[in-house]
C-alpha cells in the first residue's frame, strides 16, 4: 500500500468519525451562509503574433456559489465554480476551531503569499479582473501551486499588543500534464500530486483591518511524467504586503522560485526566477476605484521550468477603472500590456460582477 | 440703519447657534455597548468591539461572542459605522463577505426589529449588541457594558 493509499484512507476514517461522534442536531444549530458570484468577461487580445498559442478573443459567463455551515466548533466551506469553460469544487474544506485557530482538511487555497490567500473566484470581491500572473489559476497557466489537498492550520496570536498570524499546509500538490492539475474533489480516488506544504507567517493590524505584512515558503514536489520529466521540485519563498491609507491602498510581493527538473533518464537541471508585482488602488468616493499595476520577471528565459508555460506573463503593465453601482453590482475595465515568452500583446478587458 | 440690522442679524443667529450647542451638549447621545442583565459579559475595549463586528473571534468567560447589529435607526447605523468601525457601509458589508468566504463562518446578523434584537439579547448570554441610551432606558432585562460614543447626532 503506497501512502497516497494511507492518505485517502486516512481522509475516509476522519469523515467517518466526525459523522459518528456528532451529535444529533436540529436544524435551529447550524449556521449557514450562502452567496452567488456571477460574472460576464470579455477579452481582448491586439497585436498577437501569428504563431501565438493565446487567443484573440474570449468570452466567459459563470457563477460562484459559495456554501459555508457551522456547528458548534465545526465548520463547511464549499465553493464550486460553474463557467462557460470548467464546472467544479474550487474549495471544499471540513474544518474544527480552537480560540483563534483553524483546522481544516480538504481542497483549499495554498496561502502562498497574500493575494492567493485574500481572493478566491468571486470576481466581485477583488478590486481588479485579472489576477498578477505568478498568482494565476491552474486552468488559466498558472505557475504556482495555488490549490492543495489536505491539511491546513490557520490562526492568529498577540504579542505585545502586536497581532501576528500563520498558515501552515501540508498536503499533495498537483500534477504537471501539460498544465498544474490539483486533486479534483469529484475524482476524490486521484491524489495526483506528492508531498508539499506552506509556511505563511504574517504582521496585522490588532485593530481589525484587512492589511498585513508578511513572510512565506513553499515546497511543491510535482510529477511530471506526461513531459519526460520525473518531478519536479519546486521552492519558493517571498514577501508581501497590502496597506491601505486613506483612500489609497497598496498590495506588493515578491517571489523567489527554484526549480529542479529529474528526467525519466535521470539527468537533473537546477534554475531559478524572480518576480514581483505591485497593485495601486485610490477610491476618490464610494463608486469609483482607479488602479494599476505593474508585474516583472527576472531569469524567465533561462528557467527550464518556465519554459512548460508558453503562456506566463513574465511582464505586463495594467491599469483599470471599477464602477460600484446599486449596492451589489461592479462594472470594470482594464488595459494592459503583456509579455509572454515569444510575443508582446495588448489585453483589453470588460467585466460585470455582482453578489447576492 | 442697515448696518445696525445687519449686527442685530449675526448677534440673533449666532445666539441661536450657542443655544443648539448647548442643548445638544447638555443632552447628548449616547451609543452603549448592551448585553442581558444576567449575561457575565465583562466591558470591551473599543478595539475588541471593532474586531468582534468585523467578524473576528472575540472570546470572554469561556464563552464565543456573537455580535448582533441593530438596525433599527439608520442614524444609530450611520453612527456605529462612522465612529465605531470607522468604515463606510459598503466597505463594512464587502469586508464582512470577504472575511466569510475566506474562512468560513457567519456575518453578524442584522435586527431591523428592537423587540426581537431585545428578546434575542435577553435569552442569549454570549449575545452582545449596541443601542441609544434611550433605547436601553425603555427595555428591561438589558444591560450597558460600555460606552461606544457620546456626543451630538444631529
Amino acid at each position: 500500500m503506497t501512502y497516497k493509499d494511507h492518505a485517502i484512507k486516512s481522509v475516509h476514517a476522519f469523515l467517518v468519525i466526525v459523522l459518528l461522534t456528532a451529535t444529533p442536531l436540529s436544524l435551529a444549530d447550524v449556521t449557514s451562509e450562502l452567496f452567488l458570484f456571477p460574472q460576464l468577461d470579455a477579452g481582448h487580445n491586439a497585436q498577437l503574433d501569428d504563431s501565438s498559442p493565446t487567443e484573440r478573443n474570449d468570452e466567459v459567463a459563470g457563477v460562484d456559489f459559495f456554501l459555508t455551515l457551522g456547528v458548534d466548533n465545526f465548520r463547511f466551506l464549499g465553493e464550486f465554480l460553474l463557467s462557460s469553460e470548467e464546472q467544479h469544487f474550487e474549495r471544499f474544506q471540513l474544518g474544527w476551531s480552537y480560540k483563534n485557530h483553524l483546522f481544516w482538511l480538504g481542497r483549499y487555497h495554498n496561502p502562498i503569499g497574500y493575494w492567493n490567500s485574500a481572493y478566491h473566484h468571486g470576481a466581485h470581491l477583488q478590486t481588479s479582473i485579472s489576477r498578477p500572473a505568478i498568482v494565476e489559476f491552474e486552468h488559466e497557466g498558472g505557475v504556482l501551486p495555488i490549490h492543495f489537498a489536505g491539511l491546513l492550520a490557520e490562526g492568529t496570536f498577540g504579542i505585545a499588543e502586536q497581532e501576528f498570524g500563520y498558515s501552515l499546509a501540508l498536503a499533495s500538490g498537483p500534477e504537471f500534464d501539460h498544465k498544474l492539475m490539483p486533486w479534483k474533489v469529484s475524482n476524490p480516488g486521484s491524489v495526483p500530486g506528492d508531498t508539499s506544504g506552506t509556511l505563511n507567517l504574517y504582521h496585522t493590524s490588532s485593530a481589525g483591518n484587512e492589511g498585513r505584512t508578511g513572510v512565506f515558503f513553499n515546497y511543491t514536489q510535482i510529477p511530471a511524467e506526461a513531459v519526460g520529466v520525473d518531478e519536479i521540485r519546486h521552492i519558493s519563498a517571498g514577501l508581501y504586503g497590502s496597506r491601505e491609507f486613506s483612500r489609497w491602498r497598496w498590495h506588493g510581493s515578491s517571489f523567489y522560485v527554484h526549480n529542479r527538473l529529474e528526467s525519466l533518464g535521470g539527468t537533473q537541471s537546477s534554475s531559478a526566477f524572480f518576480n514581483a508585482f505591485l497593485q495601486a488602488e485610490y477610491s476618490p468616493g464610494e463608486r469609483w476605484t482607479f488602479y494599476g499595476r505593474i508585474e516583472q520577471t527576472l531569469g524567465a528565459h533561462e528557467d527550464a521550468y518556465l519554459a512548460l508555460f508558453p503562456e506566463f506573463v513574465e511582464d505586463r503593465i495594467l491599469g483599470g477603472v471599477r464602477y460600484d453601482f446599486a449596492s451589489i453590482h461592479a462594472l470594470k475595465l482594464e488595459l494592459s500590456t503583456n509579455h509572454v515568452r515569444e510575443d508582446n500583446f495588448t489585453r483589453v478587458m470588460l467585466q460585470w460582477s455582482a453578489m447576492f | 440703519m442697515l448696518l445696525k440690522k445687519a449686527q442685530m442679524m449675526v448677534a440673533l443667529a449666532c445666539c441661536c447657534c450657542f443655544s443648539i450647542d448647548a442643548v445638544a451638549q447638555t443632552n447628548p447621545s449616547r451609543v452603549l455597548l448592551v448585553c442581558g442583565i444576567e449575561s457575565e459579559i465583562p466591558p470591551l475595549s473599543h478595539t475588541e468591539v471593532r474586531k468582534l463586528f468585523l467578524g473576528l473571534p472575540i472570546d470572554k468567560k469561556g464563552q464565543r461572542l456573537k455580535p448582533l447589529r441593530n438596525a433599527s435607526d439608520p442614524l444609530l447605523t450611520e453612527v456605529f459605522l462612522q465612529k465605531v468601525i470607522f468604515m463606510s457601509k459598503r466597505k463594512y458589508e464587502g469586508q464582512l463577505v470577504a472575511r466569510v468566504f475566506r474562512l468560513g463562518g457567519v456575518r453578524p446578523k442584522v435586527y431591523k426589529n428592537l423587540d426581537e434584537l431585545v428578546d434575542v439579547l435577553q435569552q442569549s448570554p454570549a449575545t452582545v449588541s449596541y443601542m441609544w441610551s434611550d433605547q436601553l432606558e425603555q427595555t428591561t432585562n438589558l444591560k450597558s457594558i460600555g460606552v461606544l460614543w457620546e456626543g451630538s447626532a444631529q
